[in-house]
């Protein structure tokens, strides 16, 4: 029976050059997600100020190196979005939705959670949103 | 039991029975009833005149005027508005104010009350009013469109007018049977008009869409049917799966969007299979990613959520498992 510690630790000895190879697997690369406008909410912990009752409009790329067909879902806390999913789209894609906010709110804290799923991964963005 | 015992013990039930119907408490209940024209801001009074148009809001004022709290007060409404029946609990000096909006739409001559508290009857209200007949004008603006047909009453929902001459309208309604809901405009142009309507705000059913433009209500020729698109009675709602399919050959992705996320520990697939919380993944209370593991028959499944207290079957949503697609 092998040993434990000859199972944690490998240590090759050599005199002359040795040759090693190996085999990576195809690591997926999540969407870029990239709040374009307004560009400042794109910096993490970043909050938008929004009376009730108003709108506000929204920009988003999302990029992917290693997919071709991505699905998106839009989704606020409360309120609503004139887009709320789409998809299959191309890995380079541009997309502009609306935000309305509510007349009254529980709290206001609320936020839009943004998703995107390339297949093998979900990327993620929350916008964070203070409604007064 | 001799006879006289029996006689007096029905004497008291009949005594206890008849002291809770008309228990004096009961009589501090006083109603009454007021009718406001929103078109003009004002309250309505006999020598009122009224449009076929306008919209109404009717107020049903309920108070305790007495000094000990009040339980179970049924009230029974009959006006303009309905058939309604409430059950109110009242604090000693409590008001309860009833809201109902209504077009009018119909020739009226008396704006009507009847309310009974208790069975009691408390209050009959005939107001004479003078409904004007006027040829409603609403050539100046059109609607040719709106963004959706259906809407799902378990959500605020975008909802969108397309037309002509909309820059002026200030406030959209919906008609739902009797029951008005009002709704302010969140943004407009003179094409489209961008409104919220916020989640359990309507009544299930067709409802009627109309426009306030110059303080005169309109009705339009568009409608949309109103579903409370729920199985159960939990928090949790099920929205949409993103996308709908799945690989039987492979582990699959999907995203799903509703609200109540934060309590579930985990899903099941109704072929039986249990999904744990490593196969998970919450972004927020509306947002969730679910990894349909491969290997499973590829048919038309549902999911139930599964949380510290319940089961939740989401029946009105289903996603595909296929062979080498996706």
């Amino acid at each position: 029976m092998a040993s434990i510690f000859s199972l944690l630790s490998v240590q090759v000895l050599a005199n002359s050059p040795v040759s090693v190879s190996a085999i990576v697997g195809n690591l997926n690369k999540p969407t870029d997600i990239k709040i374009t406008s307004p560009a400042y909410l794109d910096a993490i912990n970043q909050t938008e100020y929004l009376e009730s009752g108003s709108a506000l409009t929204i920009n988003l790329s999302f990029t992917d190196t290693d997919s071709t067909d991505l699905y998106y879902t839009i989704t606020p806390s409360v309120g609503a979005v004139s887009e709320e999913f789409g998809g299959p789209i191309s890995n380079s894609a541009t997309l502009q939705f609306t935000y309305l906010s509510p007349t009254t709110v529980s709290s206001p804290n609320q936020d839009i959670t943004i998703a995107v799923n390339d297949g093998s991964s979900v990327a993620s963005k929350v916008i964070k949103l203070y409604i007064y | 039991m001799k006879r006289s015992s029996f006689l007096l013990l029905l004497v008291f039930i009949t005594a206890y029975v008849l002291g809770f119907i008309y228990s004096p408490d009961h009589n501090n209940v006083e109603v009454s009833t007021k009718y406001r024209n929103l078109n003009t801001g004002e309250y309505v009074s006999d020598s009122s005149s009224i449009k076929k148009g306008d919209l109404l809001e009717r107020l049903l004022i309920v108070e305790n005027k007495g000094e000990n709290a009040i339980d179970n007060i049924n009230v029974s409404d009959k006006s303009l508005i309905g058939e309604k029946e409430y059950t109110l609990n009242l604090n000693a000096g409590q008001t309860e104010i009833i809201r109902e909006k209504i077009v009018l739409n119909s020739d009226l001559e008396y704006l009507s009350d009847e309310i009974d508290v208790d069975g009691n009857n408390k209050l009959i209200t005939d107001l004479s009013v003078n409904v004007e007949e006027i040829e409603l004008d609403n050539s100046f603006f059109s609607i040719s469109d709106i963004s959706a047909e259906r809407i799902d009453n378990n959500f605020d929902s975008y909802f969108k007018i397309f037309g002509e001459n909309l820059a002026d309208i200030s406030d959209v309604f919906f008609q739902c049977n009797s029951h008005v809901s009002l709704f302010p405009i969140n943004k407009k142009s003179d094409t489209e008009i961008t409104l919220l309507i916020e989640s359990n705000t309507l009544k299930s059913g067709s409802c009627e869409i109309g426009l306030v433009y110059n303080s005169v209500s309109y009705f339009s020729n568009k409608q949309v049917i109103v579903t409370l698109n729920k199985t159960n009675n939990s928090n949790l709602v099920l929205k949409r799966i993103v996308p709908n399919i799945a690989n039987s050959s492979s582990d699959s992705l999907l995203i799903l969007q509703g609200k109540g996320f934060s309590d579930v520990v985990a899903i099941q697939i109704d072929n039986g299979v249990v999904l744990s919380l490593n196969f998970l993944k919450k972004l927020s209370d509306t947002t969730m990613v679910v990894n349909i593991p491969k290997g499973l028959n590829s048919g038309e499944y549902f999911f139930r959520f599964l949380t510290e207290g319940e089961v939740v079957s989401m029946e009105n949503l289903k996603f595909k498992i296929v062979e080498n697609e996706v």
